[in-house]
């Protein structure tokens, strides 16, 4: 039992600590001042800036006086389009309004990485038609994201898009403890390849196993297969239809905005059932009436 | 039993080592929950808990806890506060009853642990949140029964004080942990300290033998300064990937927590901290290792540095995600050596 001396003591460090008490949130300029006094003494610091290739420091090489401070890094998040170019794509233009809505989302998307002061994401993207192969490789952050148009031929080789994202989301590259990736699929077409097999490989991998990433697809034009799609993404209610340019433009543009916001929140996610996944932000409503200048797919 | 509530609930607070302890196999050097900067901006409140208990008779229990802090948790801060002053109080319980019980096997001790003690902190976990419930209503809180929580609505309101649970237990020799959901009980030692295996009885050895699931983590022998460190990590789950966890509010979460029993190191450090404190600092076990040596020498080295701690991990925060920190590290000692080797 705590003696009453230990705890006059204790309660004097309280009143002590409470000055400095940033936890207290109805003391907001208190926080504000140790925010300000943080940003301050960060500077201080007399720490390395380690670059990325210097950031796990050889612990053979370990040395009291480097403080760890400087290491410490915001999170990660993996964002990556997963985007049919098959020979469909070319067809009513389609292609052409991804490439346009991926572009125009680009502005939204920095000013919302921007705004996160916790956590930066970085872009990727796979392009799929006969095979697979990327568009953008190496991760990169949004402020450096350029969209080269992609050109539709060819057949819909889902399963290889699959097995080449499945190569990245892995425990050696991605660590453990990383903010959930997202994936997004945007396909027009029935996949041409043993695209069933892969997702099922995918699936058991340890990124891979339903849940544990942030995946939804957009069903670009009546045609598409949204079976399919649903079982890629685990879930029917996460795959959207985008019957015209105006609707492709909408979902992308809350994909790379809402849902990398929802997923770089850093909440705890937890499972009413193994592997269900959580509950991902509504999507942007679709309009009553149909703009008539955007040809219907 | 002592009363675990007059036990003061750590919240930006931390201690240095007492002038005149306790006789204990354990003392607290440093305790605090720091809220993360993301709350801090968002104006929210601190969904961490931490929570210590020295007994008169020199037990020594630890709590942290993170609540979920989204929407769907939005009373997690309430649903952490009553989970460590639960598992204070029941960690105590049970170390005191497995002590006593000389006829049993470790083996056979951890595994009815395994059994009994998860589902035990889950049913007081939700009495104390159907108690926090009922302060909202007019009718008198005795007229509940626990099997109300069957009811749907009542289901519904437990999952807002959803919460993860790390707690340790320390007296005699003897070491109780328990672990729902993500973060870390980590313990440095030297390998002369560790308990010499040899004069364990068989069913220790057992232990040692027995299925990786109910092991610790990780041993590993560090190379540098001194060769013959090791770093532990106790129980955690490798299934936990991204920000999944486990939680107090699941239904069957007993069957997703970890028990580990047994003689602790003779000296050492060992550590609670919330995911925000690893998920900070990169998240691999190398990197939490590399900073957790690092703290440790701090406080050997410098008597002022648990002064200056709490105010570091805000800049872990700060610098990292954003996310709330709670840190509880223990100083380990042999006090009660003869007791463990004739237990």
């Amino acid at each position: 039992m705590t003696s009453s001396n230990d705890k006059k003591h204790l309660q004097e460090e309280s009143t002590h600590s409470a000055t400095q008490d940033i936890s207290n949130s109805s003391e907001q300029q208190t926080e504000t001042n140790a925010e300000t006094n943080i940003e301050t003494n960060i500077e201080d610091q007399q720490t390395e800036s380690l670059s990325d290739g210097e950031m796990f420091l050889d612990v053979s090489e370990f040395n009291i006086d480097d403080d760890p401070l400087g290491s410490v890094t915001r999170s990660k998040l993996h964002f990556f389009w997963l985007a049919d170019c098959s020979g469909s794509m070319s067809v009513q233009g389609k292609i052409q309004a991804l490439n346009n809505a991926i572009h125009d989302c680009i502005p939204a998307t920095r000013e919302a990485n921007n705004t996160n002061a916790f956590a930066d994401m970085l872009v990727r993207s796979i392009k799929f038609s006969n095979g697979a192969s990327w568009h953008v490789e190496t991760p990169t952050a949004v402020d450096d994201f350029v969209w080269n148009d992609l050109e539709a031929y060819g057949r819909t080789d889902l399963g290889a898009a699959i097995r080449l994202l499945s190569l990245e989301l892995t425990p050696e590259k991605m660590g453990r403890r990383a903010l959930p990736p997202v994936i997004v699929l945007l396909s027009d077409g029935t996949p041409t390849d043993d695209w069933e097999k892969a997702l099922e490989s995918f699936n058991g991998t340890g990124w891979g196993y339903p849940g544990r990433t942030v995946r939804i697809a957009v069903a670009i034009g009546r045609d598409s297969n949204k079976e399919v799609l649903a079982k890629f993404t685990g879930n029917p209610e996460t795959v959207f239809e985008a019957n015209n340019a105006q609707r492709l433009t909408e979902l992308i543009k809350w994909a790379s905005v809402t849902l990398s916001k929802y997923a770089s929140s850093g909440a705890s996610q937890v499972d009413a059932i193994p592997g269900q996944g959580t509950v991902i932000p509504p999507a942007p409503p679709i309009p009553d009436e149909l703009d008539e200048d955007f040809e219907l797919w | 039993m002592s009363n675990p509530e007059t036990s003061i609930p750590s919240n930006n607070l931390h201690r240095i080592q007492k002038e005149d302890p306790v006789n204990s196999n354990a003392t607290i050097l440093f305790e605090a929950s720091v809220i993360g900067a993301r709350h801090v901006q968002e104006q929210s409140v601190c969904q961490d808990a931490a929570l210590s208990h020295l007994t008169d008779d020199g037990m020594l229990i630890v709590a942290v806890a993170d609540g979920h802090g989204d929407k769907k948790h939005a009373l997690s801060h309430i649903g952490s506060r009553l989970a460590v002053a639960t598992a204070v109080e029941l960690i105590e319980i049970a170390l005191r009853d497995v002590i006593v019980q000389s006829h049993k096997n470790t083996f056979q001790i951890q595994k009815e642990l395994q059994l009994q003690l998860p589902k035990r902190i889950h049913y007081e976990w939700k009495k104390r949140i159907l108690e926090e419930i009922s302060k909202d209503r007019t009718e008198d809180a005795t007229e509940f029964v626990i099997e109300e929580f069957e009811e749907e609505n009542l289901k519904e309101q437990v999952i807002l004080y959803g919460t993860t649970l790390l707690a340790v237990g320390i007296f005699q020799g003897h070491m109780l942990c328990f672990q729902l959901g993500d973060g870390d009980i980590f313990i440095l030692t030297n390998r002369e300290q560790e308990f010499d295996e040899q004069s364990a009885d068989d069913a220790f050895q057992q232990l040692i033998d027995a299925e990786k699931s109910i092991l610790p983590q990780e041993w590993e022998v560090k190379p540098g300064s001194k060769e013959s460190e090791v770093t532990q990590f106790l129980l955690g789950k490798d299934d936990l990937y991204g920000s999944l966890t486990y939680s107090l509010c699941q239904p069957n979460n007993q069957n997703m927590a970890q028990i580990f029993y047994g003689k602790h190191p003779r000296q050492g450090i060992l550590s609670l901290s919330t995911d925000g404190f690893r998920d900070c600092v990169g998240g691999g076990n190398q990197d939490f290792d590399r900073v957790m040596r690092w703290i440790y020498q701090k406080i050997e080295s410098n008597q002022n540095f648990t002064t200056q701690l709490s105010q570091w991990i805000s800049k872990v925060s700060f610098k990292g995600n954003g996310d709330d920190i709670s840190l509880i590290i223990v100083d380990i000692n042999d006090f009660f050596e003869k007791d463990v080797l004739s237990s």
